[in-house]
């Protein structure tokens, strides 16, 4: 009786496909871009190269935070439980391609960040916990600015952006921390 | 780079716009503004104005020399309306030593530097004397101590005090 047998290459080839897919290579290197904005009620423009800074921290935005501007033009967030302060794990560097010039890159390797951007000419910054893809080479992200103010702090998309320099205006509701004019 | 403690005043109109441009101009070219103080109305100081003056600190990191950032802020005043021969003409109208003005920017401290030459005197030699000053200071360096005279601003401050409460008392 005649029966039948596999053939011996297809069997190999068979489990070595089967094998590769078990041992498959996970990985978080990535090529960060962040696009900076400004917005100006329903404008948007691109901020002058040079006048927005990046970095990226290993940690999350639950325990950490920005305590004030001046960390934030320093490259420094501080844990809300212990004080500690983080230095970046990077800095963005200009990336310039397809005719933009305020782009900022950073190659980061890891699952999850605390990105921060800072733009100097406004004294704003913003912040967000950005997670990584697996085996995703290149990442863009994007930053909006406002320039109207009603609070110090506004959540817009994934980002906290804030304005430690925001003064409301007369007949505007205070906030906590609004600066206030005393008389000497 | 070096940290500027920067004296913004005057007593013109709106010196509220006036001190939120000053504080943009400064940012722009003299370098990162990161702390300012609130800003405080208090009489004119040293001669009679129908005006109060506005006063405020601001904390600057800057890479200019102090030569440098003293011929940025003189410019800043003159593009934001400072005039210094009207200054001039009021001050020899009246006989006093100082005149009203739309926006003075004096440097109160270079880092910890002590600086005298024929333009510059750092620190600012009439910081002890002026609680205009010294109160917005408070605000973030209550216990840096003045190069000079060995104390800090919070023992300035309530030294001043006392003296003008013994000054009133006598």
């Amino acid at each position: 009786m005649k029966t039948h047998r596999p053939k011996p290459l297809l069997s190999l080839l068979l489990a070595a496909a089967l094998l590769t897919g078990c041992f498959k290579k996970i990985g978080y290197d990535t090529f960060y871009v962040l696009e900076p904005w400004t917005q100006d009620g329903a404008q948007r423009f691109a901020p002058p190269f040079g006048t927005v800074r990046a970095y990226a921290f290993a940690a999350d935005t639950t325990y950490w935070t920005v305590r004030s501007y001046e960390d934030a033009v320093a490259g420094a967030i501080t844990s809300v439980r212990t004080g500690e302060r983080m230095e970046p794990l990077a800095e963005g560097e200009p990336y310039v391609i397809d005719g933009n010039e305020n782009w900022l890159a950073m190659q980061l390797d890891g699952p999850r960040f605390f990105i921060l951007a800072v733009d100097l000419e406004h004294r704003l910054y913003a912040y967000t916990e950005q997670e990584m893809g697996e085996n995703l080479p290149r990442l863009f992200a994007s930053v909006v600015f406002p320039l109207v103010w009603k609070n110090k702090r506004v959540k817009n998309g994934k980002w906290i952006v804030c304005n430690d320099f925001y003064e409301p205006e007369p007949g505007e509701a205070q906030p906590s921390s609004a600066r206030q004019k005393t008389d000497l | 780079m070096a940290r500027a403690i920067i004296l913004c005043g005057g007593n013109a109109d709106d010196m509220k716009t006036r001190l939120q441009q000053a504080q943009r101009l400064i940012n722009l070219r003299v370098g990162p503004v990161l702390h300012c103080s609130h800003r405080y109305k208090s009489r004119a100081w040293g001669f009679e104005a129908e005006r109060e003056f506005s006063n405020q600190v601001l904390e600057a990191d800057t890479e200019m020399s102090p030569e440098e950032l003293l011929d940025t802020l003189q410019r800043i005043e003159t593009e934001l309306g400072r005039d210094r021969q009207a200054e001039a003409a009021e001050k020899q109208r009246t006989g006093a030593r100082y005149a009203s003005r739309a926006l003075d920017l004096d440097i109160l401290f270079y880092d910890d530097r002590i600086i005298r030459t024929d333009r510059l005197t750092i620190p600012h030699p009439l910081l002890q004397e002026r609680e205009f000053a010294l109160v917005p200071l408070c605000e973030r360096m209550r216990d840096f101590r003045h190069p000079v005279l060995g104390k800090t601003i919070g023992e300035l401050l309530e030294a001043l005090k006392r003296s003008e409460e013994n000054h009133e008392d006598a």
